[in-house]
């Protein structure tokens, strides 16, 4: 999905454009016991513009149920290779089903859209994906880190939990994205920053 | 730090920094998180002490309390928490360990009150973190309080041993007694059996040693719910509130969205059947609200490009203290009093200092006790007290304050709750700023007849505790005592408008409470 004309993310939008930051929720639940443990994995989606008290209420139904992702058959534990096999299938089927999710925000978040508003008003809007809410092990899953890393800053394992006032190199995962891909892949597999 | 490169699924899209999706998680991150490893450290820093019997007691013994679901098992009985629960222990915790820790001698004092200390401040960390609003000084008192945490948490640091960490000690532990058996085994025919004993326990000793050593170097903080507390702080000027993005409102969308979706499908290819359900009641719902809302707002007026004006907001009203449920035969002074189990004297002593204070116009009650006596009264057992929601203006949360005498509750024991009482100005009772604790003992509401006003006066009858040490902290536990008078009279009429809310104590010993200043946001925002 890297393509040669990303926007970065602060570049500034054109003056008059409303943002319409999208919040993400990802969860997984449990359906039943029966037939072998159902569950789902619901992807929703709301709108930061939605007053916050008005949002976390479940009876004005400000979330909107985006996907029901695929849910990973589960591990055989038959032999390791396997397993690892069934590893790599979940993540790439992940990674799929996200760039589907995801490719209708590609165009509208760089040059906006004209929407109608609650107000009346008919505005340019530019969706921006500006949160994602989950649990850790979730989030490790989506962001591509192991579960004992922090989403935002690089810190060392011994030092997670000492002194906080330490200041940390944020994150840069387009960095780790190019790093990637100059290396040959065998070896970007076994790299671990 | 482990990265796998490249995987990241939201990396490339446009304006998107993808490190800043990430949101503190108060749910995960802390209820479910860190205040269950803290209640693991906890209960192992108990059995160090050996006071887990006086923890399990005091924990019995917590009172009812708005929002607040009182423990119905001890504390080791409890199988399974949910995030509920946990947060409910959260707010109680630090006063019921410094309950329960209230005796320990001058050897264990050290560690009690820095043990105190760190539970205390993550509890104040977590009920900061959910402001609604902040300003700087809250920020920085955030700052301060996970700061603290941090150097008070060593001591804890003996009861974090991992699973891992116990297998190796074990490992260790056979190795070098076997090492010990086989040097015993080249010595022993030149000992003399009291020689060996010693010989033994020296081995003993040296055994445990080396245990606590290995364990003492194994034991660490480094997980990543500790690490995440350090963004709390920081995300809130950029991105605003912390309860704002929780991740509650996902796992309560599960049940209408998916749930109960699975539920009406024929559960076999149930995906589609899901989707499609939540697709049709989300248009229903969405009309019957434009509906409703319509119908709330009167003289709307819809313009030619039906463009829609909102009436200007109307401010509330303060909602009135009410007493309800009305007790029977209470209709004197004196059926009142037999009805209560209270004495008539210490009643008529209360209320004639009472009527004294008040203004002198003909809403003043007679000073005369006979003439009091003959006045109407109505007896109630309950008091809602509207108490404003915390950084809210408009909006008010009732709490029911019980007053049942010796009548049994709802199949329990009779209820007499514990509440605020303002009494004098903020100067008054250093910390409590001018509050006393009170126990109900009786509400009651009595008619002036004998004037031409006929005034009604909605009185309390109240057993007031005083602050041990002029209200300020307790420096070694950190929270606020009260004890029962000793002599002179303890009760008090006040009018109901001085009741300002629900107080939680938890005993303390004997005649003596400990202030649970930590319950909720608005008593831990007025007593810090």
């Amino acid at each position: 999905m890297l393509t040669a004309h990303s926007v970065p993310w602060y570049k500034t939008l054109p003056a008059g454009s409303t943002v319409v930051p999208i919040i993400g929720l990802f969860d997984q639940t449990h359906l039943t016991n029966f037939s072998g443990d159902n569950k789902a994995w619901p992807v929703y989606m709301m709108i930061g513009n939605i007053l916050s008290r008005t949002r976390n209420s479940p009876a004005k139904m400000p979330i909107l149920l985006l996907a029901l992702l695929p849910v990973p058959p589960k591990f055989t534990g038959e032999s390791a290779r396997a397993n690892e096999a069934q590893r790599q299938t979940n993540a790439d089927t992940l990674r799929a089903v996200f760039d589907l999710i995801l490719a209708p925000l590609q165009p509208v978040a760089q040059e906006g859209t004209v929407m109608d508003c609650a107000d009346g008003k008919t505005r340019l809007c530019s969706p921006i994906l500006s949160a994602w809410i989950t649990d850790h092990a979730e989030h490790a899953a989506l962001q591509g880190i192991g579960s004992k890393s922090c989403q935002r800053f690089e810190v060392p394992c011994e030092e997670l939990g000492g002194d906080p006032w330490r200041i940390y190199e944020t994150r840069d995962y387009m960095r780790y994205r190019e790093k990637a891909l100059w290396h040959e892949p065998a070896e970007a597999a076994g790299i671990a920053e | 730090m482990g990265v796998k490169i490249g995987n990241n699924l939201f990396i490339g899209l446009d304006r998107v920094s993808p490190a800043d999706l990430y949101k503190p998680d108060l749910l995960h991150n802390i209820y479910l998180g860190l205040f269950k490893h803290m209640m693991e450290w906890v209960e192992g820093f108990l059995k160090k002490h050996k006071q887990q019997q006086v923890f399990d007691h005091a924990w019995k013994e917590i009172l009812p309390y708005p929002r607040f679901s009182v423990p119905k098992k001890a504390y080791c009985e409890i199988t399974q928490w949910q995030g509920k629960e946990m947060r409910n222990l959260g707010h109680s915790i630090s006063a019921v360990l410094a309950s329960a820790l209230r005796n320990l001698d001058s050897s264990q004092y050290p560690d009690f009150k820095s043990a105190l200390k760190c539970v205390s401040t993550l509890v104040a960390f977590s009920l900061m973190a959910q402001y609604r609003s902040h300003t700087p000084d809250t920020l920085s008192y955030m700052e301060s309080y996970l700061q603290t945490f941090h150097r008070t948490k060593d001591i804890f640091l003996a009861f974090r041993t991992s699973k891992a960490t116990r297998t190796r000690a074990d490992c260790q532990d056979r190795e070098l007694r076997e090492l010990m058996a086989d040097q015993g085994a080249k010595e022993v025919h030149h000992r003399t059996l009291a020689n060996r004993c010693r010989h033994a326990d020296q081995e003993r000793v040296e055994r445990s040693d080396r245990r606590a050593d290995l364990i003492r170097c194994e034991n660490h903080f480094n997980f990543i719910k500790m690490h995440y507390l350090t963004h709390f702080a920081s995300h809130v000027p950029r991105f605003g509130s912390i309860s704002m993005y929780s991740t509650e409102i996902g796992e309560l969308a599960h049940k209408d969205q998916i749930q109960d979706g699975y539920r009406r499908s024929n559960k076999n290819d149930a995906a589609w059947q899901i989707l499609s359900q939540y697709g049709r009641q989300h248009p229903l719902g969405m009309r019957l609200q434009t509906i409703e809302a319509l119908s709330k707002v009167k003289g709307v007026i819809v313009a030619k490009d039906s463009w829609m004006e909102m009436p200007a907001f109307s401010s509330h009203s303060t909602p009135r203290r009410v007493l309800k449920g009305r007790m029977k035969n209470t209709s004197t002074l004196t059926e009142l009093c037999a009805t209560l189990n209270i004495h008539y004297s210490h009643i008529m002593q209360e209320i004639l200092p009472f009527t004294r204070q008040t203004a002198a116009d003909d809403r003043r009650l007679p000073a005369d006790p006979t003439e009091l006596g003959l006045l109407p009264v109505e007896g109630f057992a309950q008091l809602e007290i509207p108490v404003p929601d915390f950084q809210e203006t408009d909006r008010f949360q009732i709490q029911w304050a019980r007053c049942t005498g010796t009548k049994a509750f709802c199949n329990g024991g009779p209820r007499n709750d514990w509440v605020w009482v303002q009494t004098g100005g903020e100067a008054n009772y250093g910390d409590l700023r001018g509050r006393v604790v009170a126990r109900l003992l009786a509400l009651f509401n009595i008619r002036n007849i004998l004037s031409e006003a006929g005034a009604v006066h909605r009185l309390a009858l109240v057993c007031i505790l005083d602050p041990v040490n002029s209200g300020r902290f307790h420096i070694a536990s950190g929270h606020i005592r009260v004890a029962r008078r000793v002599n002179g009279r303890d009760m008090r009429i006040v009018s109901i408008g001085a009741v300002i809310g629900q107080a939680q104590v938890i005993p303390s010993g004997e005649r003596q409470w400990i202030v649970n200043h930590r319950i909720d946001l608005w008593t831990f925002n007025e007593i810090y």
